[in-house]
């Protein structure tokens, strides 16, 4: 087997590329977002003698209809994005991660309590059911998140209790509890790492997938309350300059968003890659 | 198999009673007064409590959700104060504007998917490079910024079709509604102006509806045809002597179809929801329009029985792709026989 693994090599590591390239921009996402915390103050200042300018060398990306920097306010809504995009995801995560264990290695009984109420937050369009929650919660980018981790949840929870179901008849769970190991020891020490592929990549999954809702949340009005540089909230804001010829206003958040949820996204698939080629 | 046909049915009325019990609970049984959200922010004290008293909200907690239930099935879905109709007239009269669009985007979708699917699949190179950004692009792209990348460029720089004035140009009077769909009235009416005005008006809002499915399928269909492209069966039909298109397109194409089709029904009943992200964008005069109107003014009664009503379209939509997988797999009929 070693000589066939030696011969083809996988895709990945034939082409490094891709990969280097994904890191780079995403690191760059990150210097941007950092940068964007510096210059906080300065996103929400209107200048009305310098409303609607086209991108300059002082201007970068042009001013919206209050004179606001574009860039800044880009530069703001990409730290919003991607730490509220983590938050939701992070929890999301260890959420589903609580309840498939819970599924996987506890009673049968559980395991239907549990599944249940999964089952039925499955059954609505996500988007729609984000929405309902973060409404009947009130508008703000708490009430997004909140939305957002209910509706991912279920998505991990689904995914991982499979693979916990599938740990149950490895040799190494049914050593340790031969041995007789506490249940919640098995759980954390042996069945976690376990999951540990199946969750990197429904956590890159997913990321994007939050970035894009909490932009539609903000931009159908129940996410961020304006005057807040969130993408979306940009997005709906340059859509009455786009018929008249402004289009810098609305595009250039939406490019942002669109270029961080494509390089998560090619990282979640050389990530499959990765784990299928080592399978 | 009619036993399994009974258990998928008694397993989506399930479904949508718990759907209807989310809706529920999210939109009454937290803080704040349902009776004041319902009745509305400009309503006077004696209006609220009789609103209160109306829903029944004096009841125990789960009598008022089977009051709930009951009144949503007799069709009483409650009154829209931000429409100022009853909430089932202001949905079903806008949901032909919405259902027009959602389908001509989804069959854009389908079409423009088997064409990049069967072309990105076919050999590699540029082209497979070309479909697969694509691909990446459309699924990262949220449908109302496609909307307004496609307003910038067609409509404000080209011209070439109407940006944001909804299904027809102001001077046109809609056609007599025979389908709701106005090219086809406008198509049984003989009005050639008619049809090629609400098309044009239709191009963009259906572009934008329909790049995510296109490119979610498109995705699909290509890595379902990458590993049937492989099979022994394409070798001996390509042994045969049938050439590398036709092969293609008649073996590779027509075995990959299964996860597509069945996940047909799902992506034209996520269109719905699509559609509350699309319309706004093109003042399109839709349920999504109207819901994200609900939503600012805080419109409970409109918002509850949106969510509900695409619940069961929801629903529905993954029941029908379910069966006409069926009918076109034998194998799936046998296994659920069996279990």
């Amino acid at each position: 087997m070693a000589v066939t693994v030696t011969a083809a090599p996988t895709m990945a590591s034939r082409r490094p590329w891709p990969r280097i390239i994904t890191i780079i921009v995403l690191a760059a996402y990150l210097t941007l977002a950092i940068a964007g915390i510096f210059v906080q103050d300065q996103s929400n200042v209107a200048d009305v003698t310098n409303t609607l300018q086209q991108p300059s060398a002082e201007h970068l990306l042009g001013t919206d209809g209050e004179g606001r920097d574009v860039l800044t306010r880009v530069a703001v809504g990409a730290g919003i994005s991607i730490m509220l995009a983590a938050i939701s995801v992070v929890l999301g995560s260890v959420g589903g991660l609580i309840v498939a264990l819970a599924c996987g290695l506890g009673a049968r009984w559980l395991d239907r309590v549990l599944m249940a109420p999964m089952n039925a937050v499955l059954a609505f369009p996500q988007l729609l059911l984000t929405m309902a929650i973060a409404i009947a919660l009130g508008t703000g980018l708490q009430s997004a998140v909140i939305g957002i981790v209910v509706t991912i949840i279920p998505v991990f929870a689904v995914t991982l209790r499979g693979e916990a179901l599938r740990s149950r008849s490895e040799a190494f769970v049914e050593a340790a509890i031969t041995i007789g190991l506490p249940r919640w020891r098995i759980a954390l020490r042996h069945v976690v790492p376990y999951l540990g592929t199946t969750m990197t990549i429904q956590v890159a999954a997913n990321f994007g997938n939050a970035v894009i809702t909490l932009a539609a949340l903000s931009y159908i009005g129940v996410g961020a309350r304006p005057p807040t540089a969130e993408w979306g909230a940009m997005i709906n804001d340059g859509l009455q300059h786009a018929v008249s010829g402004q289009w810098w206003v609305g595009v250039a958040p939406g490019l942002a968003l669109l270029g961080l949820v494509i390089a998560v996204n090619i990282l979640t698939d050389q990530i499959r890659a990765r784990r299928s080629a080592d399978a | 198999m009619f036993r399994d046909i009974r258990q998928r049915l008694a397993a989506s009325v399930v479904t949508i009673v718990l759907a209807s019990f989310v809706s529920f609970v999210v939109l009454r049984a937290l803080p704040g007064d349902p009776a004041r959200l319902i009745a509305g922010p400009l309503a006077g004290q004696e209006t609220i409590e009789a609103t209160r008293r109306g829903l029944g909200l004096d009841e125990p907690f789960f009598a008022q959700y089977g009051l709930f239930l009951w009144d949503f099935v007799r069709g009483d879905w409650g009154y829209s104060f931000s429409v100022g109709e009853q909430v089932r007239t202001a949905l079903t009269s806008r949901l032909a504007a919405t259902f027009e669009l959602a389908l001509y985007a989804f069959l854009l979708a389908i079409v423009g998917a088997l064409v990049c699917a069967s072309v990105a699949s076919f050999r590699p190179g540029l082209r497979r490079g070309l479909v697969r950004l694509f691909a990446l692009v459309g699924l990262g792209s949220p449908p109302f910024w496609v909307g307004l990348v496609l307003i910038v460029v067609f409509s404000a720089q080209l011209g070439w079709w109407p940006g944001p004035s909804g299904r027809l140009s102001p001077q046109l009077v809609p056609p007599p509604s025979v389908t709701g769909f106005h090219t086809i009235d406008f198509a049984l009416q003989g009005d050639i102006i008619g049809v090629s005005d609400s098309a044009a008006h239709l191009v963009l809002p259906v572009l934008s509806l329909a790049l995510l499915p296109w490119a979610f399928l498109t995705r699909l269909l290509t890595a379902n045809m990458a590993d049937t492209a492989v099979q022994p069966y394409i070798l001996v039909v390509r042994s045969k002597g049938v050439a590398a298109w036709p092969t293609h397109v008649r073996h590779v194409l027509a075995n990959s179809l299964l996860p597509t089709v069945s996940s047909c029904g799902l992506i034209l009943a996520t269109m719905i929801t699509g559609s509350v992200l699309v319309e706004t964008v093109f003042n399109w005069p839709g349920v999504g329009a109207m819901l994200t109107e609900g939503i600012s003014s805080q419109d409970f009664a409109l918002v509850q029985s949106f969510i509900l009503l695409s619940a069961i379209l929801y629903v529905i939509g993954n029941l029908v792709g379910d069966a006409v997988n069926r009918m076109i797999d034998a194998r799936l009929r046998t296994s659920g026989a069996a279990q």
